[in-house]
């Protein structure tokens, strides 16, 4: 029987998910509008904000700080505020979620883009504003392109609610999307959510992906991982296959067994994904891997000459398609 | 050198409870007339199993429990089941039938091993491979037990080592196996 079900594995990685093909063409669309210049031009406004800004006090955050400088160099509210203000700018309701607890007070930037047929299904689509030194790829490129969606998705109407939201200190332990699940207590509103962490790194060299035991991916750091757990399966399926019709970029899609909870799916875990995984909500995470990858990663290298603008602008064309795609753009 | 151990290992098994205190080196001789035809043993192990591939991995700290026949105190036919944490819940099962070659305690062995592993894993899926493959992989291997001694139908092994291989399609896994200790009782 063993043998049986091993033969069997032979025909066991089937086609890549159908999708309602019907919707292609108004995805590519979507996916069209995407402007590079645009995206860097909010990258490059970030990474100014953040070196506007005194640090973060890390006093409050006792000894760890002599093992790890880069707490004490912290920035977030000038990204939050930038945020707000990009968001009103495209005339979305937007409300700061402020939420004092222990030493921390976090405030998260929450918009809304109201669906026409299930308005009471949201599909969050988030970034964490708050970053180590004036970061360019973590994460002023996942705030640059949830404007850049906020921008683009806008213009078009869908059957669910796009709910678009920065999560502020991420960096001290997903606080800001912690509470923001928290809140949430046992409502069922928020049917998915995409979050981003550093898209723009890419590198074609062999050997610059770094992987670890358990956690294989290709050589060559060029690809963009789209990272699901048994829950939210289906929708990393989704972005696969919307990969393959679009040709738009190598893809690697890596799901985590269960919640996403076991001690092997811990580098998974790591950005405002992780506490949705944890109380049981679909989710995914996009991003270029970060420190898999980054030699600037939470140093003061991550800047703008690191990152690669088409690219950058490729991972943020997929993901509007999908966003678009599980919302249910209409025609 | 092998047999320099046993003055070493006798008290360890005598510890572990394995032996009578009074069982003595030369009392464990085999003697052919009256070593049964089969002789039946309950084992437990532990260490590292895992089964890693470029489409998914699963497994990684646990151990197992099984039943064990030595046939003619030369041929093993065993059986485990376990449970398996890291990379998922996982029950790993194991199939093995091999030889041991007596010399005193000293019995090492080697085995041919089918494994499975069934429950959650990590998932990977590239071009190569679009979507997840439910299907539990089954390996094809070899254990080798090189440290393992047998005292009164009681066997202690150490340090086992195992590789083995499941085809993917493309692509083949590897299952590693790392028994740190492995112990069996007669029945
Ligand atoms: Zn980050």
């Amino acid at each position: 029987m063993l043998l049986a079900a091993a033969l069997l594995g032979a025909s066991a990685c089937t086609p890549v998910t159908p999708l309602d093909e019907s919707k292609l063409p108004v995805l590519e669309e979507i996916a069209s509008q995407i402007d590079q210049d645009r995206l860097m031009g909010t990258v490059a406004d970030l990474v100014a904000e953040h070196k506007s800004e005194k640090p973060f006090d890390c006093e409050l955050l006792g000894p760890n700080t002599s093992v790890y400088p880069e707490l004490c160099n912290l920035t977030h509210e000038k990204a939050g505020e930038y945020m707000q203000r990009r968001l009103e700018q495209l005339d979305l309701p937007v409300r700061r979620e402020v939420v004092a607890k222990d030493l921390l007070t976090v405030s998260n930037v929450i918009a809304e883009y109201k669906g026409v047929k299930y308005p009471e299904e949201v599909i969050l689509i988030s970034a964490h504003f708050d970053v180590y030194y004036a970061a360019a790829d973590d994460n002023s490129t996942g705030v640059a392109a949830v404007l850049e969606l906020a921008r683009v998705l806008s213009q078009y109407k869908f059957d669910r609610t796009l709910r678009f939201v920065g999560f502020d200190l991420e960096e001290l332990g997903y606080v800001g999307s912690h509470r923001y699940v928290e809140s949430l207590g046992s409502s069922k509103e928020v049917v998915l959510t995409v979050n981003f962490d550093s898209l723009g790194y890419y590198n074609d060299t062999p050997g610059s992906q770094q992987t670890s035991l358990g956690l294989p991916a290709p050589s060559e750091a060029n690809f963009l991982a789209v990272i699901g757990n048994d829950n939210s399966l289906e929708r990393v399926n989704e972005f696969m296959a919307l990969n393959e019709s679009f040709d738009t970029m190598r893809t690697f899609g890596v799901v985590a067994s269960g919640l996403g909870n076991n001690p092997g799916n811990a580098p998974l875990l790591r950005s405002d994904h992780g506490p949705f995984w944890l109380r049981g909500h679909e989710a995914v995470f996009i991003s270029d891997t970060a420190y898999f990858r980054n030699p600037g990663y939470h140093n003061e290298k991550d800047t703008m000459d690191l990152l690669n603008p088409p690219m950058f602008r490729k991972a943020v064309q997929l993901s509007a398609a999908a966003i678009a795609y599980w919302a249910g753009v209409q025609p | 050198m092998k047999r320099a151990l046993l003055p070493v290992l006798a008290p360890a098994l005598v510890a572990l409870g394995l032996v009578p205190a009074v069982s003595r080196a030369e009392d464990a001789q085999p003697a052919a007339a009256s070593t049964p035809v089969h002789q039946f043993s309950v084992y437990s192990r532990g260490g590292v199993q895992a089964y890693l591939a470029p489409n998914r991995s699963t497994g990684l700290f646990g151990g197992s429990v099984g039943v064990r026949d030595i046939i003619q105190d030369r041929f093993i036919l065993q059986a485990d089941v376990g449970y398996l944490m890291n990379f998922g819940n996982v029950v790993p099962v194991q199939v093995a039938a091999g030889m041991q070659h007596r010399i005193g305690f000293y019995t090492p062995a080697a085995l041919a091993t089918l494994t499975g592993f069934f429950g959650e894993r990590l998932s990977f899926l590239s071009s190569d491979h679009p979507s997840v493959n439910r299907i539990p992989p089954v390996a094809l291997g070899l254990l080798l037990a090189p440290a393992r001694f047998t005292v009164e139908g009681a066997q202690l092994s150490i340090l086992e080592f195992g590789v083995g291989v499941s085809p993917e399609f493309p692509g083949v896994g590897v299952a590693y196996q790392l028994n740190l200790i492995d112990v069996g009782v007669s029945f």
